[in-house]
């Protein structure tokens, strides 16, 4: 019994053994980035780009099922220009990212660039590189219409529904607390996705839902009646908005930054913006003053 | 400490004001599953004793009872107590709730574990009902206690007392399932983890201590549950485990 006893442990302890084995070879099978990404896509012809799925415009799959955004028709743009600059057909492989995905998958190398609505942020920047800017928001509020939040300091003891992984937008909240902007401090309900936050919004659990402008349109534009809802209060934060790249990958960096700046001076950014955020796309944003400057710094002289 | 590129940092564990989160994210969880336990065993006795009742009416309350919140994903049950049942309210109702019940959420989160788990837990009930051999109630009757005192001072406990081991197993599934009140934006442990995460950018000690402090607390359950096993083993029955 006892011999029997202990083969059964040893083969516990193998079964363990092995699956431990298994475990750390996948973890190291991870391709690390010791070539250069550009030869890379050069010698495969493919280009690993990851997309959001669920953030309206950005990237967010249509009701027929199609996947599309703002964020995908700046990653074609890139395509196109790789695709030129190699000389040959340059094919592009879409992953999904998410916004607790979206840094790790391209730090390990899943995918090779990652859009969507990434804001740059020194901490972030310890882990991955990011494009120059090309999109400027800014933290704002979602009510609905006729509240009587107009700005920030109406939030005081208030129920305010965020993003749980918004950590942007939870410290901006916080520094307007401390500062006494708001006081009596309003409560913060942190919600796993925007989307059930809206909901909350909608049944009148939360006040107000605080995030960064472009997303509080994209959700106002998703809501069954637009026109119930509204937009209010000055920009607490600013929002810039990078693609999101790996690290020591300068060359692939610079080309990444090069399409933006010729986008942008070619007119073809601004039909892409107006294509999403125009009167007639899926989220009417008109561009702010800061943006408009922003765009006009970025077009770098030849 | 280094692995695969990612040096730990774990004092982000006990950093301000990141332990005392942590702190308060394991009394959430303990004190949430602990107040759906009670609703789950209360529930779960009562509809297993429905399940087994002659009349065919109680019997068939019980058993809809048990497919209806058996066989929905608890994840959508919990969407349903939180976003769903206000609505059946007045408006003017549903004001009050959210004004002076702030933590709706938590609320829903106990309501939507406690009736998950007492579907499941009536059948375990139930089989621990119907372990029991016909000469139990043959003995209780001829006493003359009524079916109610029967139930009540014979065949529940002892159907309790077959039903343990299974019995923790539902409790740690009970204690395990909280996490998903994440989703209805409940603080406990693995929200707080999340969000920790979000603002530290170290998931994998966040995640690590989770799972460590789910470990201890289940550890801490078992030791407890093996120790009223022991207690309250059936006289005459061989504890073949031990």
């Amino acid at each position: 019994m006892d011999r029997r006893t202990n083969r059964i442990g040893k083969g516990r302890f193998s079964s363990a053994l092995g699956a431990v084995c298994i475990f750390v070879s996948l973890a190291m099978a991870v391709p690390s980035y010791g070539e250069n990404i550009l030869d890379k896509i050069e010698e495969t012809s493919k280009v690993t780009m990851g997309f959001r799925e669920g953030s309206v415009p950005f990237g967010f799959m249509t009701e027929k099922g199609e996947w599309t955004g703002f964020g995908m028709d700046l990653g074609y743009e890139i395509v196109n220009e790789l695709s030129i600059k190699f000389g040959k057909k340059i094919e592009l492989v879409k992953k999904p990212i998410n916004p607790k995905t979206r840094i790790p998958m391209v730090a390990n190398g899943t995918v090779d660039i990652g859009i969507g609505s990434t804001t740059i942020t020194l901490a972030r920047e310890e882990t991955v590189d990011f494009s120059l800017p090309y999109f400027l928001t800014g933290t704002r509020l979602l009510v609905p219409k006729g509240s009587s939040i107009r700005e920030f300091p109406d939030l005081a003891g208030k129920r305010v529904g965020m993003g749980s992984g918004s950590t942007a937008n939870i410290k901006g909240i916080d520094r307007a607390i401390e500062s006494g902007l708001i006081k009596p401090a309003c409560k913060k309900v942190l919600f796993e996705e925007h989307n059930k936050g809206f909901l909350a919004l909608q049944q009148g659990k939360i006040h107000a839902y605080f995030t960064d402008a472009s997303q509080l349109a994209g959700m106002q534009a998703k809501a069954r009646m637009p026109q119930d809802w509204e937009i209010v209060g000055s920009y607490l934060t600013y929002e810039p908005y990078g693609i999101i790249l790996p690290e020591n990958q300068g060359e692939w960096r610079d080309f990444v930054n090069a399409t933006l700046v010729g986008i942008i001076k070619n007119g073809r950014f601004a039909a892409i913006y107006d294509k999403w955020f125009g009167p007639n796309g899926e989220v009417p944003l008109p561009m702010s003053a800061e943006y408009k400057t922003l765009l006009k710094a970025l077009s770098y002289p030849d | 400490m280094g692995f695969l590129n990612y040096t730990f940092d774990w004092s982000v564990l006990w950093r301000h004001p990141y332990g005392g989160m942590f702190v308060k994210g394991i009394f959430t969880t303990i004190h949430l599953s602990l107040l759906a336990w009670i609703i789950a065993v209360i529930l779960g006795i009562m509809i297993a004793v429905f399940r087994v009742l002659p009349p065919r009416s109680i019997r068939l309350a019980g058993s809809a009872y048990v497919q209806l919140f058996r066989n929905i994903p608890f994840l959508v049950q919990l969407f349903f107590w939180y976003f769903a049942v206000p609505l059946l309210l007045p408006k003017p109702a549903q004001e009050w709730l959210y004004d002076h019940v702030p933590d709706y959420s938590y609320w829903a989160g106990v309501t939507a574990l406690g009736t998950y788990t007492a579907s499941r837990l009536a059948e375990q009930f139930r089989s621990g009902l119907l372990a029991i051999p016909l000469g139990q109630y043959r003995a209780a009757y001829s006493t003359g206690l009524t079916t109610f005192q029967t139930y009540r001072y014979v065949i529940v406990p002892y159907a309790f007392r077959i039903i343990i081991p299974p019995f923790t197993t539902e409790f740690l599934s009970c204690f395990k399932n909280s996490s998903l009140t994440m989703t209805i934006s409940v603080m406990e442990i693995t929200h707080t983890a999340y969000y920790i995460d979000s603002f530290t950018w170290h998931g994998l000690e966040t995640t690590t201590a989770a799972s460590m402090m789910y470990l201890c607390i289940s550890g801490f359950i078992v030791l407890v549950m093996s120790f009223v096993e022991k207690k309250l083993r059936i006289p005459g029955m061989i504890v073949r485990s031990q």
